[in-house]
């Protein structure tokens, strides 16, 4: 087990890093890869709660991006409303939803979860692209406003990064104190014993529907921000490929690993887009992430790391007590 | 009036009648002991009492409270808490976090106040860390406090598994073969540690095959078989009760 205060101190320093980037340098096509690896990022930390810590297998996340994304562009487009109104309330329509579909949902099992919300996510788009009076179809709703809070305009590519990096922090923290506080342990044992859970007097399905109306209201967050950053949404940026994408993220970070999270969305945001022949095989690139991570490193990159250091400390541990044995005995 | 009332429960599933009748009363600090055949109905016993199983019918009165209805998570916040035949701690879960998990029926931290870390949340934790830790010292787990839970020894696990229960304060206590798997100073250990416990001023109800365990650990003994009740009594009346020995040792006996 790391030290957590080591741990802390190494994320502020990433943290500080990230952040002075734009000091250093200022490049638009490196923030706009940082700025989606961001969106990801909180995407991925959000469904993590209920596929790492919950096990829920929920498989329709990008749905709820969508909604995210559409409430807030509707928010504002036809309502007029403020960004960070829209941003805010877009979430909680999100989260509203998501506790909605989360009641039926869990009546479904493992794998049954996983096709239930994946017909959930089908069902969004299909909705995204026939309810054209509203959303505007097949072709999208353009023209959304860029995001101005408080007066201060966000337009710049620095900007957006900046904003971006914020909520990924304040995102992060948010799920990690969760993660180790009362509920989340509550959702873990949920996850691991649904019995012993209950005899503790866990009520499994509070403890569920507030895990998805959590990790759902992170997700329409996500695509608020992600519609004012585009300026320009369609269905086909929530489909299911991108539920897929969430998931391959949270595989190569590790299941249940929320520093592993966002790891795995730089590494999947990035990779696709600075190797220039890669990126016309985004798709394929996390159907073998998946497949990799599960049959390779089930734990992740994040999660394998201090494990590899732990076996390798504990076999010169052996060694050294071997080696010590054998004196003795000579002795 | 006594602690636990239990008046005519039955437990059907589906024709197979698994429970018939069933009248206990145990009173407030008694350890009691519930023996009987396989299949005799003890444990189906138990996840009526614990609320895993709702009765077809019948009533029990806890501390004055009809709970026969309550889903299990209600009856545990009553402080009616369980121990399983088959082990179920947190595998996944460190020692320590299985023992803090005890803790969630008395503490309050929600999402809300979690997400906040408000003073009163990270007082929480601490109080919930420091008992945790004190119980497994109570129970010579302390030093593997920071191991996988599925790493432990089933001795190990079975004592991990009265930590937790521990850990929530419960006013009765349901063991369902404790012993079970244990070799023989293990046993031993867990007759103290029963003792122990009862004298908390927990109450207990402890199914048990070994019979050397039961008969020196309870106050009152009841037997069950083929889902009825055939006697009750101290352990000296059930050992001299011929319907016991007939049920025991075969009829001709």
């Amino acid at each position: 087990m790391m030290n957590s205060r080591r741990v802390k101190l190494v994320l502020l320093v990433i943290g500080i890093a990230l952040a002075t980037i734009p000091l250093a340098i200022d490049n638009q096509y490196v923030f706009h890869v940082l700025t989606m690896a961001g969106i990801y990022t909180v995407l991925a930390i959000s469904l993590n709660l209920l596929i790492g810590s919950a096990g829920l297998f929920s498989l329709g996340h990008a749905a709820f991006y969508g909604i995210g994304a559409y409430a807030s562009a509707l928010l504002t487009l036809k309502g007029q409303m403020p960004f960070l109104i829209a941003f805010f309330l877009s979430g909680v329509i999100t989260a509203v939803i998501g506790g909605i579909i989360a009641l039926p949902a869990l009546r479904l099992k493992g794998i049954f979860l996983a096709i239930g919300t994946m017909g959930f996510n089908e069902i969004i788009r299909l909705l995204a692209i026939n309810l054209d009076t509203l959303t505007g179809g097949a072709a999208g709703l353009p023209g959304i406003s860029t995001p101005v809070i408080f007066g201060m305009a966000i337009s710049q590519p620095r900007e957006y990064y900046l904003f971006a990096i914020i909520f990924v922090g304040i995102t992060y923290v948010i799920f990690q104190r969760i993660i180790a506080s009362r509920p989340g342990r509550a959702l873990l044992a949920i996850q691991d014993d649904e019995i012993a859970a209950r005899a503790m007097g866990i009520n499994l399905t509070n403890y569920k529907v507030s895990a998805f109306v959590i990790s759902t209201f992170f997700a329409g967050l996500a695509g608020s921000f992600f519609a004012h950053y585009l300026t320009y949404i369609s269905p086909d940026n929530f489909g299911l490929n991108e539920s897929f994408a969430i998931l391959a993220m949270i595989a190569l970070g590790g299941i249940g690993n929320y520093t592993g999270s966002i790891v795995g969305a730089l590494l999947l945001v990035t990779i696709p887009e600075t190797i220039r022949f890669l990126q016309e095989y985004r798709e394929l690139i996390y159907g073998i992430t998946i497949v990799v991570i599960v049959l390779v490193l089930p734990e992740g990159i994040v999660g394998w790391y201090p494990r590899f250091i732990q076996r390798k400390k504990l076999l010169n541990n052996r060694r050294l007590l071997s080696t010590t044995l054998h004196v003795n005995k000579e002795g | 009036m006594s602690l636990i009332e239990i008046q005519g429960i039955s437990k059907s599933f589906g024709g197979l009648v698994a429970l018939k009748d069933i009248n206990m009363t145990i009173e407030a600090g008694e350890i009691h002991g519930l023996i009987g055949p396989n299949g005799a109905g003890k444990t189906t016993l138990f996840n009526v009492l614990s609320g895993n199983y709702i009765a077809s019918s019948g009533s029990f009165l806890f501390d004055g409270q009809e709970v026969i209805h309550l889903r299990n998570d209600k009856r545990v916040s009553l402080g009616i808490v369980r121990t399983f035949q088959n082990i179920r701690i947190f595998t996944s879960m460190s020692v320590l976090d299985n023992v803090k998990m005890g803790f969630h029926r008395l503490t309050f931290g929600n999402w809300l106040t979690s997400i906040l870390a408000t003073k009163k949340v990270r007082n929480e934790e601490e109080f919930i860390e420091r008992s945790s830790e004190s119980i497994l010292e109570k129970l010579d787990l302390k030093d593997l406090a920071y191991e996988e839970a599925k790493n432990l020894s089933y001795g190990d696990q079975r004592r991990l598994e009265i930590a937790r229960a521990l850990a929530m304060k419960p006013r009765l206590l349901l063991l369902d073969e404790p012993a079970a798997g244990l070799n023989e100073s293990e046993v031993k250990k867990l007759l103290e540690r029963i003792r122990e416990i009862s004298s908390m001023g927990i109450t207990i109800i402890i199914v048990e095959h070994d019979m050397s365990l039961i008969m020196s650990v309870s106050d009152k003994i009841t037997v069950l078989a083929h889902g009825q009740k055939i006697a009750d009594g101290t352990p000296q009346e059930i050992q001299s009760n011929p319907r016991v020995i007939a049920e025991y040792l075969g009829k001709g006996a």
